[in-house]
C-alpha cells in the first residue's frame, strides 16, 4: 500500500508500455502452441506412428492441459510484475515502485523540489509510433539514486507533468512575514 | 528408419492408473493453489482496488476452474 498526504491525490500512473508485455504474452502463446505443433511435426512430417489408444491419448491431453495452466500461472506472475511496477505522481512528489519479484518490494519516494531534471529517450521506429520510451529522474538527493522507467508508456506527457508540477511547486506563492518597526506587515512573494 | 520412440510408451515398469493421474493433479492443484494466494495477495494489497486487478481475478479463477474441471474430466474418463 502506498501512504498519501492529508490532500495530496495521484495525478498520473506511469507503467511500461503494453508492448513490453505483449512480447512475453507472444512468447508464452507460442510456448502453448507447441506441443501441438510438434505433436503434428511427428506424425505427419516425421511419419511416426503413435498409438492411438483411449488411454495414451487422454494421458498426453492430460499432461498438456497441466502444461497450458503452467503457462497460464506464468502469465499472470509475468502481468502482476508489469502491473505493480509503478510509477505514481502526486502534487507533491514522485513515488516509484519496483516490483522485483513477489514478496520484493522497493518503494521510494522524491519531492518535486529535489528533481535536477528529467531526461526522455525515444529510441527507434517501434518505440516512436507507439509512444513508449525511457524516463529517468535526475534527483538531488543525498543517496544520489536517480529513478529510471524504461520502456514507459507516453513518455511527454510524464515529463510534462513533472516539469508543470515541479513549476508549480517552485512558483507558488509563499506568505512572507516583513517585521517593521510599525508593525507587521504581510506580502505575498 | 529412426526408432519410433512411442513404441515403448508408457514407460516399462510404470503403469498409468487413474490414481497415478489423481495424485499428478492433485500435486498440481497443491502447487496452484499456493501460487494463486500469493497473487491474490498482490493483487488485494498493492492493487488498489483498480478495476483491472479485479478484472485479472476475475479472468485467472474462471480459466483456471475451466482448465482444472477439464482436467478432472479427463483423469474421471480414463
Amino acid at each position: 500500500m502506498i501512504h498519501l498526504d492529508v490532500n495530496e491525490h495521484v495525478v498520473l500512473e506511469v507503467r511500461r508500455h503494453w508492448i513490453v508485455f505483449f512480447a512475453q504474452g507472444v512468447l508464452l502463446l507460442f510456448a502453448g502452441l507447441m506441443p501441438v505443433i510438434m505433436y503434428e511435426f511427428v506424425t505427419r512430417i516425421i511419419v511416426l506412428h503413435i498409438p492411438t489408444a483411449m488411454n495414451i491419448s487422454l494421458f498426453l491431453s492430460l499432461l498438456y492441459i497441466l502444461w497450458i495452466l503452467t503457462l497460464w500461472i506464468i502469465f499472470f506472475v509475468e502481468w502482476t510484475r508489469y502491473y505493480l511496477d509503478v510509477w505514481y505522481i502526486t502534487e507533491k512528489r514522485i513515488i516509484d515502485i519496483e516490483q522485483k519479484g513477489f514478496f520484493d518490494r522497493e518503494v521510494s519516494s522524491i519531492r518535486f523540489d529535489k528533481i535536477q531534471d528529467i531526461t526522455v529517450e525515444v529510441r527507434g521506429i517501434i518505440a516512436t509510433f507507439l509512444n513508449y520510451g525511457n524516463v529517468e529522474v535526475q534527483t538531488a538527493s543525498e543517496s544520489g539514486g536517480n529513478f529510471v522507467m524504461k520502456g514507459a508508456a507516453k513518455p511527454e506527457v510524464v515529463r510534462k507533468t513533472v516539469f508543470s508540477n515541479h513549476n508549480e511547486q517552485s512558483e507558488r506563492a509563499q506568505r512572507v512575514e516583513i517585521i517593521e518597526p510599525n508593525g507587521p506587515s504581510i506580502l505575498n512573494v | 528408419m529412426a526408432p519410433n520412440p512411442f513404441i515403448t510408451f508408457p514407460l516399462k515398469g510404470i503403469h498409468i492408473t487413474e490414481n497415478l493421474l489423481w495424485a499428478i493433479l492433485g500435486v498440481f492443484f497443491i502447487f496452484y493453489c499456493i501460487i494463486g494466494v500469493v497473487l491474490l495477495f498482490h493483487w488485494r494489497e498493492y492493487g488498489l482496488g483498480s478495476k483491472a486487478v479485479v478484472f485479472a481475478e476475475l479472468i485467472f479463477i474462471a480459466v483456471s476452474v475451466i482448465l482444472f474441471l477439464a482436467a478432472s474430466a479427463i483423469v474421471i474418463t480414463f
